[in-house]
């Protein structure tokens, strides 16, 4: 009986060496990482990595290799490093805006492939290249770059709503049918980077953009919305009876308003599986935030009126917001999932799709409920 | 030598009812949860879930039927009802195929679970340390006897659910468009997604090693039943889970769906799970390995009389030398492979076949 005891004591010893240890001293963390295209076939990548040495001051880098492939990449980018990268902490990848014309499959392999890489990475495109962005001079931000574009990745949205998706969103998306991707696009501005827009995708391929407004719209349409503003202008001449301030603000024609949305989800069905013909039935309730006209809102019919605005205008910008998509292709709003739900037997193809989505017809019913409107009528 | 068909266990020997739960519920979830539910899905798309249903009905009545073949003897266990029914020659040699299909279950946990740390952890850490590591914790608690066995089995069985939890992230994540059409699947596809369920329910087929040592035998129908629950339930989460979180596309491909579901699980003070679960799934498969153990060496004792100890060594260097030569991923799925198909006869198939002679045995001698 003392034999195994022994041996195992033993074991539990000395078989800890077999495991090549890493120091964290003597790694590199890597925070971000831009992939650009140069060359048509050579992948320019830039990692921003943390280094927790206490003899080096700062602890942020940002370091630059090439290759042929990811790794092969980063592999490069480690010869010019003191350090050992470590993956697996990874936050954010910005891919350049020519490799997402040509299509993100080709470098999501090993971020599947290896399983070191967080899921739960965001992904991002920048409006030229993500060697610009990353290398943004960032003394004049409290953070690091990478740290900046995360966080406002995070601001933006909440839950798994766009722009904020993560690897396993995106590869979840690109293998669903019937779904296209959007993930969130940057751009610089006086030096600054800044969240705007968001790049809408055929299969892997970017094909062109939406406004983050317009994005609201489309989490609107698939997921639950929280605490998230909303800006809107609507034409000021049904509101005239209720405007009682006469001042110079009158003289415009549209009245401007800013929302909040407390609560809005929606339900769509397919209500002809021949003719293509969907319908969405949404339900959002508002906080007003601001309007622009000094409207007196004491009147519950002046509510009543402002709500079925609202409607018309959100219905109006879905119809124009749809047929943009329908130009480019990309059905960001995942109505090829309920077509497929509803029809059995054959699966459907991606080609299938592509051909049927320009084809489709919406009918969005909006219910707007004006909950809140502030500390004064 | 003659092998006993009933055997005496002494009393300080003997196990209480309520264990058989764990017992069942130890062997049966094991490496298979992390993979099984992707094979699943290849036979049966998204009414995967059925076809978990209809392998635990199955298994149910698999299960009966075995309670039933043991309850025709006073106190024995498959080597000796196989002599008793087929003879000393045969009876002996289906015994000896049982000891090598252990052997072979053993071997597949155990280089199965290795891959998952080489893939996961520490792709350069050789399979022989590793293997030896794990060998070694085996050896040490079959020497304890059988209620040491037992006693890991029960502690590490309860010790590990909470895992399951933590599936709170990727279920926020489910995507419930696909689960549809729902019955979309044409029968005879559900049934063989139910077979490939039952890949991930072998070990069933220790309940015919440890009957005997059952203390109360009445009581322990109602735990083994519940056991067989428990698994299905726990398999049937994560197939569930798995159809919601992966598109059918992506699923196809991923090779450890069940572990990378917790990849996307992260707190603040913890960023990756899947390394977490990793490290905790060698308590899931602990008890796998020592009651497979603990069979092998109680089996070569019972049917040739070799004694526990020797077995346990010669076993345990066996695996040690086989398992160092299994690097490539395909090798290990092939024989992982072969033993579910394997298995499935063995554990799902045997019994049923077996009833009807231990039936025709019976009434033979009774006539007599």
């Amino acid at each position: 009986m003392r034999l195994p005891l022994l041996l195992s004591l033993l074991c539990s010893v000395f078989l800890t060496s077999c495991i090549v240890n890493e120091e964290v001293e003597k790694l590199g963390l890597i925070n971000t990482r831009g992939i650009d295209l140069i060359d048509e076939d050579v992948l320019d990548i830039h990692l921003v990595t943390f280094r927790f040495s206490n003899q080096i001051d700062n602890f942020v880098t940002v370091l630059n290799g090439r290759g042929d492939t990811v790794k092969g990449a980063t592999d490069n980018a480690e010869q010019v490093s003191l350090f050992k990268l470590a993956p697996g902490k990874m936050k954010l990848t910005l891919y350049g805006k020519d490799l997402a014309e040509q299509g993100l499959l080709r470098v999501l392999d090993t971020e599947v492939r290896d399983a070191r890489i967080p899921d739960l990475m965001y992904l991002s495109v920048s409006r030229t290249t993500a060697k610009e962005l990353l290398t943004l001079n960032d003394s004049d931000f409290t953070t690091d770059v990478g740290q900046l574009l995360y966080g406002l990745i995070e601001n933006h949205s909440t839950d798994h709503n766009i722009p904020r998706k993560t690897l396993q969103d995106f590869l979840r998306i690109y293998y669903d049918i019937g779904q296209d991707n959007a993930l969130p696009l940057f751009e610089i501005d006086n030096g600054k980077p800044r969240l705007d827009a968001v790049g809408v995708f055929d299969d892997d391929k970017l094909v062109g953009e939406i406004t983050i407004n317009d994005a609201v719209l489309v989490n609107l349409m698939s997921r639950t919305v929280k605490e998230r503003i909303i800006e809107l202008s609507l034409p000021i001449d049904p509101f005239n009876e209720f405007i009682t301030e006469h001042n110079s603000l009158e003289k415009n024609d549209r009245i401007n308003l800013a929302f909040l949305i407390t609560n809005g989800k929606s339900k769509t069905k397919l209500t002809s599986l021949d003719e293509l013909t969907f319908q969405t039935n949404t339900k959002i309730e508002l906080r007003l935030l601001e309007q622009s006209a000094g409207m007196l809102l004491e009147d519950y019919d002046s509510i009543k009126l402002m709500e079925k605005e609202i409607k018309k205008e959100l219905e109006k910008n879905l119809h124009s917001l749809l047929k943009q998509l329908q130009e480019f292709n990309s059905d960001i709003f995942g109505y090829g999932k309920y077509y497929k739900k509803t029809k059995k037997g054959k699966d459907l193809t991606r080609e299938e799709w592509r051909e049927k989505f320009p084809e489709i017809d919406v009918t969005f019913n909006i219910d707007v409920d004006i909950i809140r409107h502030g500390v004064i009528d | 030598m003659i092998v006993k068909i009933n055997l005496k266990i002494k009393k300080e020997l003997g196990i209480r009812s309520y264990l058989v739960f764990f017992i069942i519920v130890g062997v049966q979830i094991g490496v298979g949860i992390l993979s099984i539910p992707r094979f699943i899905f290849e036979e049966a798309r998204q009414d995967a879930w059925i076809s978990v249903i209809i392998a635990f009905i199955y298994m149910a009545i698999v299960l009966t039927i075995m309670f039933a073949i043991l309850g025709k003897y006073k106190n024995a266990d498959i080597f000796g009802i196989q002599v008793d029914v087929f003879g000393k020659w045969i009876g002996k040699f289906l015994g000896t195929i049982y000891i090598l299909f252990f052997l072979a279950e053993f071997l597949s946990v155990l280089l199965t679970y290795i891959e998952v740390i080489q893939i996961f952890i520490f792709p350069t850490l050789p399979t022989f340390i590793m293997a030896l590591a794990l060998v070694i914790l085996v050896i040490h608690s079959v020497l304890g006897g059988i209620r040491t066995v037992i006693g890991v089995t029960f502690l590490f069985t309860i010790l590990s659910p909470w895992v399951l939890l933590l599936l709170y992230d990727p279920i926020s994540r489910i995507e419930y468009n696909h689960f549809f059409p729902m019955f979309d699947t044409s029968i005879w596809k559900l049934i063989s997604g139910a077979q490939t369920t039952t890949f991930s329910f072998l070990g069933l087929e220790l309940l015919f090693i440890f009957y005997p040592f059952i203390e109360n035998k009445q009581k322990a129908k109602l735990p083994a039943y519940l056991g067989i629950a428990t698994s299905s339930l726990v398999v049937l989460i994560m197939t569930v889970v798995s159809i919601g979180y992966y598109s059918p596309q992506y699923f196809n491909k991923m090779d450890w769906a069940g572990l990378t579901l917790f990849k996307s699980v992260s707190f603040s003070f913890m960023e990756r799970f899947d390394y977490l679960i990793i490290t905790e799934w060698m308590m899931v498969i602990l008890p796998i390995l020592a009651l497979l153990m603990y069979a092998i060496t109680h089996g070569m004792k019972r049917l040739y009389a070799v004694p526990q100890k020797k077995t346990l060594y010669i076993t345990a260097i066996i695996v040690l030398i086989i398992s160092s030569f299994f690097k490539k991923e395909n090798n290990i799925e092939k024989i992982t492979s072969f033993i579910h198909h394997i298995g499935f006869w063995i554990v799902f198939v045997y019994p049923i076949i077996l009833f009807p002679f231990v039936l025709i045995k019976k009434k033979w001698r009774n006539n007599k």
